[in-house]
């Protein structure tokens, strides 16, 4: 088969982005704004040094990110407080657009991170890496920094289990190669050609962005793939190899709750492009069962497509960057930078 | 309801350790007028980045190829890599000097762990296997010259960072010795960077001879009985024998069993086992006379049982020297009296007697506080603005 997807053309080594003097230009000449964003729940252990690491080598030493911000969907240990003691901003996702109320999900916080966040680029990162360093911002970056037919990039790399015995070479990505890879492969082809198009870390324009639905829950990532392949096309997708990700290894029940979310998400896509048709109404609770002994219990978790609209449509979003309203909020002496468009608008 | 109260009364205490590192802090910045602030997370980054990459490799070249890249981002182009595991910066006084001053920091960590040395950060501390080793010499020293170049802080006689490797010291040979051997500069003090041990200071540090013991008897099954010693008893033997044995009358040598493996199963054989013995004593001649004879116990207790026996020198620091270390000893005495942290001195063997046994001054200096356990290490992030307000006080108090 000669065919090859088309994004295997815009996918690069973050080892292309490691100049950071080069970066730093590209970023001057465009006069875009960078922030990253954290979604946490809970996450104490690996927080701390992702902030300390990423503000140090991206804020201090090389200023390739203007704001880094923690968007948290109420935290019970120590996210909040170590995130603030190193440096970020915190924010409650109950705390923002409160009259919208909120729902539980990593989506919600992405979603609402929209209306805090400042840049005209908006790079989110996973909070649970525990071998973060700097490449992945400056790898996320360097395509939307470099190139502006790309408006989305995503994160691949070698995903080692961290488990009990240490670390496995390898095992992760598996609701990615049991689910999502064969319906791409089944609808949208081009789509297959990305590597890991689950993966947490992910960046994009804010034009982009803004005008995207973000399904609440684990759906948030495929649905963006799938807006984004109809609304500007394959060639606005990016992917970049950021090596290794060492992270928790999630239990097979998780995923299966995970596969639930993102295969609903997938379907009203698809019903929604006109590319399928469901003919009944789908539950909204994934079953599982519990044995204990001989019997077994049902386990019923209700996980119901939530979906945000797109920011842009949000009357206090569109009033707080409209055009004017940034113009307004720019320094005097700063020259307004050339609005990014978003590849296709 | 004692769950509740416990949290309570460990944030409370969690508030009051806070408490009393910020004005410590605060007194440091006030004695030093240094504003170095703002480069501590630098620096805690820096370390945790360096304690992430592996090591051994090759030349250590992961780790040596992270400091030249950093100080390239920095700006310096004059790095100096002598081919033989050092990495050089020089800063030249303003005037020329007869004798430099050297600070130095060791790259590698033996304990590496691509999952344990992964950093966990808290609002107090960072836990990670090597943390509390040499990675936070080496990211001092990258601090110590982005400080250096940002403030124009300049010293009345040269200074030389270096980033070496001390694997090997005293038997194979290791870096620092080869760059020591090979250096042109006279050097009138030296100090090694290093993590924990804040407020230590070794004015008579001993020195020490690591041996490692490998042992094979004569085939045994698992659970025979009778028959020939397994490798757990006649080490057992070696141990209990050597134990008994007083080194001299003053008690200034004594010896230490490091590490003891041996036994069936997880992968070991009865019959095959390794010890390791740390002899300490107060001057190199006693140390060399001690060592000969552990060997020498040792050997014969093997032949009797028939085993085969081999014993390798692992290590081998020299005694400090109490004299060259004096003038240091009082200098840092007196910056911790600055910068209010509590001195106390220990004896315990110390790389810097390398650089006295080649008639240089020299101290180690620890730069916060912190544990190396078995199951944990970590150091303490509120005592680093002190920890390296120490070395800046010190450099100005000797160069």
């Amino acid at each position: 088969m000669s065919w090859k997807p088309a994004v295997l053309s815009n996918t690069f080594h973050h080892s292309r982005y490691g100049d950071p003097r080069r970066l730093l230009e590209l970023k001057r000449s465009s006069g875009a704004s960078v922030s990253l964003a954290f979604p946490t729940l809970n996450e104490a252990d690996t927080i701390g040094k992702e902030i300390l690491v990423l503000k140090a080598e991206l804020m201090e030493r090389f200023p390739l990110v203007d704001e880094i911000a923690v968007i948290d969907s109420g935290s019970t240990d120590d996210t909040r407080a170590i995130a603030t003691r190193f440096g970020a901003r915190v924010f409650g996702t109950r705390d923002i657009l409160k009259s919208y109320g909120t729902f539980r999900g990593k989506g919600e916080n992405l979603w609402k991170s929209l209306f805090v966040l400042q840049g005209d680029i908006i790079v989110w990162i996973d909070a649970d890496i525990s071998n973060i360093g700097p490449k992945f911002v400056y790898g996320l970056l360097g395509p939307l920094l470099e190139r502006s037919e790309i408006g989305y990039v995503k994160a691949f790399y070698e995903r080692p289990l961290h488990s009990t015995a240490g670390l496995t070479p390898s095992g992760g990505g598996r609701v990615t190669e049991i689910l999502v890879r064969p319906l791409f492969s089944l609808f949208y082809p081009e789509l297959a050609g990305l590597i890991q198009p689950l993966s947490g870390e992910y960046a994009g324009r804010r034009r982009l962005l803004e005008r995207l639905p973000f399904s609440v829950g684990y759906g948030v990532e495929v649905g963006h793939l799938i807006d984004i392949y109809h609304q500007h096309g394959i060639q606005s997708i990016a992917q970049v190899d950021l090596d290794r990700r060492v992270h928790r290894n999630q239990p097979v029940a998780a995923l299966s709750r995970m596969a639930f979310g993102i295969l609903n998400t997938f379907l009203s896509r698809l019903e929604r492009y006109g590319e399928a048709h469901i003919l009944q109404r789908m539950a909204a609770e994934h079953i599982a069962l519990a044995a204990a002994g001989a019997r077994y219990t049902v386990q019923a978790t209700a996980l119901p497509l939530n979906e945000r609209p797109p920011m842009v449509e949000i009357p206090e979003y569109a009033a707080r960057f409209s055009p004017k309203a940034r113009a307004a909020d720019a320094p005097a002496d700063a020259p307004a930078g050339e609005p990014v468009q978003p590849p296709g608008t | 309801m004692r769950g509740r109260l416990a949290a309570r009364f460990a944030g409370i205490a969690s508030s009051v350790r806070r408490f009393l590192a910020l004005r410590k802090s605060s007194r440091a910045r006030r004695s030093s007028g240094h504003r170095i602030e703002p480069y501590i997370d630098r620096l805690i980054s820096d370390a945790i980045q360096f304690n992430e990459t592996p090591s051994p490799t090759p030349k250590e070249e992961q780790r040596t190829a992270f400091i030249s890249r950093r100080l390239a981002e920095l700006g310096f182009s004059d790095l100096q890599d002598d081919g033989e595991g050092n990495l050089c910066l020089r800063f030249p006084a303003a005037e020329a000097t007869q004798r430099a001053i050297l600070l130095f920091a060791s790259v590698e960590n033996e304990d590496y762990s691509p999952l344990d040395s992964l950093v966990r950060l808290s609002s107090e501390r960072a836990t990670g296997q090597g943390m509390a080793g040499n990675s936070l010499g080496v990211a001092a020293l990258l601090m110590l010259a982005e400080y250096l170049q940002a403030s124009g802080t300049g010293f009345h006689r040269d200074l030389t960072l270096l980033f070496t490797c001390l694997k090997g010291a005293g038997v194979a040979g290791s870096a620092l010795e080869r760059f020591l051997d090979r250096r042109t500069e006279e050097l009138a003090a030296a100090f090694y960077l290093t993590g924990t041990s804040l407020g230590a200071v070794a004015p008579d540090p001993l020195g020490t001879c690591r041996l490692a013991i490998s042992v094979r008897t004569r085939d045994r099954e698992v659970l025979a009985g009778g028959g020939a010693d397994s490798a757990v008893s006649l080490l057992s033997s070696i141990a209990h024998q050597l134990g008994g044995i007083r080194w001299d009358a003053a008690d200034n040598t004594f010896l230490n069993v490091a590490r003891l493996e041996a036994g069936a199963g997880y992968g070991q054989f009865a019959c095959e086992g390794r010890m390791e013995l740390e002899i300490f004593a107060r001057d190199t001649g006693r140390l060399e006379t001690s060592r000969d004879a552990v060997l020498a116990t040792t050997r014969k207790i093997a032949e009797k049982t028939g085993a085969s026996i081999r014993i390798d020198t692992a290590g081998v620091l020299p005694a400090g020297n109490a004299e060259l270390r004096r003038p240091l000893v009082e200098a840092l005495r007196r910056v911790h009296g600055r910068l209010g942290i509590r001195t106390r001195a220990v004896s315990s063997p110390d790389p810097t007697a390398l650089l006295n046994s080649r008639g240089i001054p020299a101290l180690s200096l620890g730069l916060t506080t912190g544990a190396r356990s078995f199951r944990e290490e970590y150091v303490d992030l509120s005592p680093l603005e002190a920890g390296f307000q120490q070395v800046l006080l010190l450099l100005e108090a000797v160069a």
